[in-house]
């Protein structure tokens, strides 16, 4: 008996020992490349640093500074114009799409889910370039599609106006195939038979649309909406590579704003702010769909 | 009633192929576009003569441009990214999945709650921490702080926790530590979400462009994604050397897009349902 749980116990602490060995590279890695960037960059936000010299300690005046920053301040509204034409764009073309294809079977449907979502299989980068050739505003193919149908040439990324909505339909379509899948896969979990039923009952397809669909795949239409949000707020590789922030800043959104404070003009405190507040909307949003999906747990 | 729908499927497949083709006119404007010659790019011909077309931008942007370089700088710093990350993250998913210890809890807590953190607000502080440790201007500031990453570590978990124990329960009976029944066990059941994850890191590594960006200055440890972008926000952007070298990047893409696709679309989907 005794000999028994000596043996427990040694075997125990083999367990242990081994379970903490094959996780310290990655505890290691999280905590020096995630977790303590982020109490690190907190503190850099109370101080006054050019990277190079020493850090003066400032308090909180590098989040006062903000609130008079008119710069940072129309950054914040370019975001949130940015993520008002992203997400409902992608949210409506990806569930209706979605829709489309699952009206559609076997091979056919194979097929037009791999065109759709070819765009994925272009980097960020490379998509700003072909974008900003097709937008060209003297004669590129765009304009050359808008002459031909009797329209007049737009100026598209040169525009003040225009160069917001035309990198968001960049973004659009880069990640429309990655959500029109997400929606396809929850659209197939649905059974069946609350269909036939319907059909039965003499709903029409757009009838069963709104009344069947719609409401059996929140969970999924939640998290699209969420993780478009939080990429909105985020964007940066396509701005920076079509317009760089311009027109007149146009297109300068958060991330850009922070980039250039950060690596341009070296106010590392100052962006540092920044991007804490710019993390504590994405942590929000976070906490919205968490609630959101809690809430609908009870009722699946 | 049938012809109705034969006439509405018929429909159906006109309208889903205008859909396609406007969503594959981009990439087909970069191919095409990158066997132009410089006076005809913007020459709108969408089935140009074979003739009219050269080889000559591809030529020019590996040997008068440092494009080949670029391309290896990113195939090293994705391919190193995911091998030494999927093997950190097989460790911890099937440390977290399977064996018992103090701290399990919180230590698994803790790793989920790092998803919340956006790489965009640590992005200083990480420029910092790598410029500490020397590593500014090296590929291996690229890649050291993109290994860890919380993602991998649950899809690892969440895949041990649905093989059945027997198999590791006979193996223990013989006598296999734990670390070799893992190694010898486990591990190889573990293919299909090892590939899914290899896919999707590599992906994510090669498109890279913020990261590299804020650690690397040189010409010649520019990533591929890097160089092009800079190719174009030259002076005079010459398009078709643009999109042939865009061409280029693209290919390793494609070719994991079309031979990898089923695996791509698996961890969508789960990333939509565990998300």
């Amino acid at each position: 008996m005794i000999l028994k749980k000596r043996k427990g116990v040694r075997k125990w602490n083999k367990e242990a020992l081994t379970a903490y060995g094959m996780l310290l590279p990655d505890v290691l890695g999280l905590l020096v490349f995630v977790f303590i960037p982020i109490i690190y960059a907190f503190y850099i936000s109370l101080h006054n640093w050019n990277g190079l010299s020493d850090m003066v300690f400032t308090g909180l005046d590098n989040y006062t500074r903000m609130i008079k920053d008119q710069r940072f301040i129309n950054s914040i509204w370019t975001t949130i114009k940015y993520a008002l034409m992203y997400v409902p764009g992608v949210f409506v073309l990806a569930l209706l799409l979605a829709a489309l294809l699952n009206a559609l079977h076997g091979k056919l449907q194979s097929f037009f889910r791999t065109a759709i979502f070819l765009p994925y299989a272009i980097s960020t980068v490379i998509a700003g370039i072909i974008w900003s050739f097709m937008y060209n505003p003297m004669n590129g193919f765009l304009n050359q599609i808008l002459v031909w149908a009797g329209g007049e040439k737009q100026r598209f990324l040169a525009s003040t106006s225009q160069a917001l909505p035309s990198v968001a339909v960049v973004g659009i379509w880069l990640v429309l195939g990655y959500n029109t899948i997400l929606f396809l896969a929850a659209i197939k979990d649905i059974p069946k038979d609350y269909y036939e039923a319907a059909e039965i009952d003499g709903a029409g397809a757009v009838q069963r649309f709104f009344t069947i669909t719609i409401p059996l795949i929140k969970e999924t239409s939640v998290f699209v909406l969420v993780m478009c949000a939080i990429g909105a707020f985020q964007a940066f590789d396509l701005i920076n590579v079509m317009t760089a922030g311009g027109p007149a800043s146009a297109t300068t959104t958060s991330v850009l704003y922070i980039y250039e404070k950060a690596f341009t003009t070296f106010e590392l405190g100052y962006s540092s702010a920044l991007a804490f507040v710019l993390f504590i909307i994405i942590m929000a949003l976070t906490l919205v769909q968490m609630k959101i999906m809690r809430s609908g747990e009870g009722t699946d | 009633m049938r012809k109705k729908k034969r006439v509405r499927q018929g429909l159906l497949i006109a309208l889903m192929t205008v859909i396609a083709l406007i969503i594959v006119f981009p990439v087909y404007v970069m191919v095409i576009s990158s066997f132009k010659e410089t006076e005809d790019v913007f020459n709108m011909e969408l089935l140009p003569k074979l003739s009219t077309l050269t080889l000559d931008n591809y030529i020019t942007v590996f040997t008068e441009e440092s494009l080949g370089v670029n391309i290896w700088n990113s195939f090293f710093v994705a391919t190193i990214v995911t091998v030494v990350a999927l093997i950190f993250h097989a460790m911890s998913g099937y440390a977290l999945a399977r064996l018992e210890f103090k701290g399990k809890k919180i230590i698994f807590t803790w790793i989920i709650s790092t998803l919340m953190i956006p790489f965009s607000v640590i992005m200083i502080p990480l420029f910092v921490i790598v410029k500490e440790m020397g590593l500014m201007n090296n590929l291996w500031g690229i890649i050291i702080p993109m290994i860890p990453n919380a993602y991998g570590i649950f899809l690892f978990r969440q895949f041990f926790l649905g093989i059945p124990r027997e198999l590791e329960e006979s193996a223990k009976i013989d006598g296999a530590s734990y670390f070799g029944v893992f190694l010898r066990i486990v591990l190889p059941l573990a293919k299909p979400i090892a590939v899914t994850l290899a896919v999707a890191f590599f992906l994510a590594n090669w498109n890279n462009y913020l990261w590299p960006l804020i650690i690397v200055q040189d010409k010649e440890l520019w990533l591929v994604q890097i160089a092009i972008a800079n190719f174009k926000s030259s002076q005079a952007v010459e398009w078709n050397l643009v999109l042939a070298a865009s061409c280029v990047a693209s290919v390793p893409i494609i070719v994991l897009f079309f031979v990898f696709q089923r695996h791509i679309t698996e961890g969508i989907k789960t990333s939509g349902i565990k998300g």
